[in-house]
């Protein structure tokens, strides 16, 4: 599914959070927006889904497949949304609702778009939850019962399981631990390929975008300052401001492997 | 001795492997027999706590008295002994005869049933008008949910018992007069009391998951924002059942409530309660049916409120 945004501008109350943005996610292309706290990363993704605060205003287009989804109503938005487009959340433990069960988050989008009987839907999400990696006892539980890697799979599979061709993730991997942050992502790249989709992966950390993005999108002050193949990016920033993210996430990349050798060391001098 | 031998061991799993498992695991229940399952944990768990299990006593009792006074009570409720009355307790009448003749028990079995309407009637009346305004306090338009909270300030200063009366012109005493009025003042309490619990549901992230997903402004109030506010829901309408039956006894006795002639614990108060130093007992039957009715019913909501919340009942909490 192909998206484009042109010169899409957002404000909350009179203040502007996004100048005219242009951008486009190819058909089945990973595509990677970065940018600190509070730059209006998350604003683009909502836009996208048309989940705006009610304050928002935007102008601009953004086009799904070619449809214009600004000033779609209520109902043609929900029609898309959950069966084109599905969208992974920052924080797991949040974005679950505590009072139900993993197989009742699940299985919502099921019921939402498809008529299917109860043992239909039942082995559907048994089977998403095999591919997510969930064991099938968890399936019963409530999310706070799960740790926080296993409640981003549940985030996935209940994104993934009516297939949609569109897949916003917005800092999936931000609450979660480093071991847990690679499997997440290389999770979600392998899902996203098999079903030949579109990704739109916010994050403000490059080590993470360079798993998962081939084409990216640096974002600063509301505005896109820097964009390029992910690996150029990396290897080339021309901005200040891109330079500065690379240089942070090679030093955090370069400390945690520090620390992960010597805890190695360690480990090895204790066996010994 | 001989049951720990691995001979024995061994012939009782194969005994048990070979025996069909004849119902179905939690975790394969779908749909109705899900939610039947998890009702029967409810059940049970209200069951083992000990006011859990005298309410639901209480209100078993008040129900099924009420279902057979449909059919037969002692004697009948319009047979009158002039020669018989404030008689005391005896084998013809159970707890004696009211100023009229008329058998107190007889009368206080046919008030049941009215009661149970009345406090059944209000608790929908309730639930759906404080509900409706719940969902147009949390809604996404601000004016509509700023105006309702303005509203429903508003309302909530006019007293139940003027409501009452000024129904009564209208409708003169009669058991819609109090459904109505208490109703609207317990469904305004209930919308009061439920509005930041259901906002925080609202305005969570589980809710935007949601609305990702394509779920309706509809779909969500149902399915996240109802769910979240379920306990709160529950406490407020065992409160408003066992106010109802306060209220049927208060507003009957000052004449708006349920009409003479139509049998109901107020009615039977009422007709008494001047002869109450003389003949107490007519006066304390009903009086002492009214204070465990709703006794019952604020524990039965305590109860029902515990034992159906997964996050504080463990046992639901393992259902499939």
């Amino acid at each position: 599914m192909s998206v484009t945004l042109s010169n899409v501008n957002i404000s909350i109350a009179s203040k502007p959070i996004v100048h005219n943005i242009s951008m486009e996610i190819r058909d089945g292309q990973r595509v990677g927006l970065i940018g600190s706290s509070g730059s209006g990363k998350s604003m683009i993704a909502r836009a996208i889904m048309g989940l705006l605060p009610q304050q928002a205003s935007l102008s601009g287009t953004i086009s799904v497949n070619g449809t214009q989804v600004v000033g779609m109503s209520d109902n043609e938005l929900a029609n898309l949304r959950g069966a084109a487009m599905g969208m992974v959340f920052q924080n797991p433990a949040t974005s679950l609702n505590p009072l139900l069960r993993v197989r009742e988050q699940i299985e919502l989008p099921l019921k939402l778009h498809y008529d299917l009987p109860s043992d239909d839907r039942a082995a559907r999400v048994e089977a998403m939850a095999r591919k997510v990696g969930l064991p099938a006892e968890l399936l019963g539980r409530f999310p706070h019962q799960l740790s926080g890697g296993q409640q981003q799979r549940v985030g996935i599979a209940t994104a993934l399981i009516t297939s949609p061709r569109l897949i916003i993730a917005d800092e999936p991997t931000t609450a979660l631990d480093s071991i847990t942050q690679r499997q997440i992502i290389d999770l979600l790249v392998s899902l996203v390929d098999e079903a030949h989709a579109s990704m739109l992966f916010i994050t403000h950390d490059f080590s993470v975008l360079a798993h998962a993005t081939q084409y990216c999108y640096v974002l600063g002050d509301g505005e896109i300052i820097e964009r390029g193949r992910t690996a150029q990016l990396l290897d080339a920033p021309q901005h200040d401001y891109t330079k500065t993210l690379v240089h942070a996430a090679q030093t955090l990349s370069l400390h945690t492997d520090t620390r992960s050798a010597a805890h190695t060391e360690g480990a090895h001098n204790e066996r010994a | 001795m001989t049951d720990a031998t691995p001979h024995n061991t061994q012939s009782k799993q194969s005994k048990q492997s070979k025996q069909p498992r004849q119902s179905k695991r939690p975790e394969q229940l779908h749909g109705w027999r899900r939610t039947l399952h998890r009702a029967g944990i409810i059940v049970s768990t209200m069951w083992h706590h000990g006011t859990g299990r005298f309410s639901m006593i209480v209100l078993g009792i008040w129900v099924l008295v009420s279902i057979v006074s449909l059919f037969w009570t002692p004697q009948s409720l319009w047979a009158t002994d002039g020669y018989n009355v404030w008689a005391k307790p005896s084998r013809t009448h159970w707890l004696g005869t009211d100023g009229t003749g008329a058998d107190v028990f007889s009368w206080l079995m046919a008030g049941s049933r009215t009661n149970l309407l009345i406090v059944l009637l209000t608790v929908i009346f309730a639930l759906a008008f404080g509900l409706l305004l719940v969902a147009l306090m949390v809604s996404r338009n601000t004016a509509l949910a700023h105006g309702s909270v303005v509203a429903i300030d508003a309302l909530i200063s006019i007293p139940t018992v003027l409501i009452a009366l000024m129904l009564a012109v209208p409708l003169g005493a009669s058991i819609l007069g109090i459904v109505i009025a208490c109703g609207f003042g317990y469904g305004l309490n209930l919308a009061r009391v439920a509005r930041p619990q259901a906002l925080l549901a609202a305005r969570s992230m589980y809710v935007q998951s949601a609305l990702s997903n394509g779920a309706s402004a509809t779909r969500v109030f149902f399915t996240h924002v109802l769910t979240n506010i379920r306990p709160v829901v529950i406490v407020q309408c065992s409160l408003c059942a066992g106010t109802a039956v306060l209220a049927e006894a208060g507003l009957t006795y000052l004449g708006v409530g349920v009409p003479s002639g139509v049998p109901s614990w107020g009615v039977s108060l009422t007709s008494s309660v001047k002869f109450i130093s003389i003949y107490p007992m007519t006066v304390i039957w009903p009086g002492l049916i009214v204070t465990v009715v709703v006794v019952a019913l604020n524990l039965f909501g305590d109860a029902l409120h515990d034992a159906a919340d997964p996050l504080s009942n463990p046992r639901l909490r393992k259902a499939q």
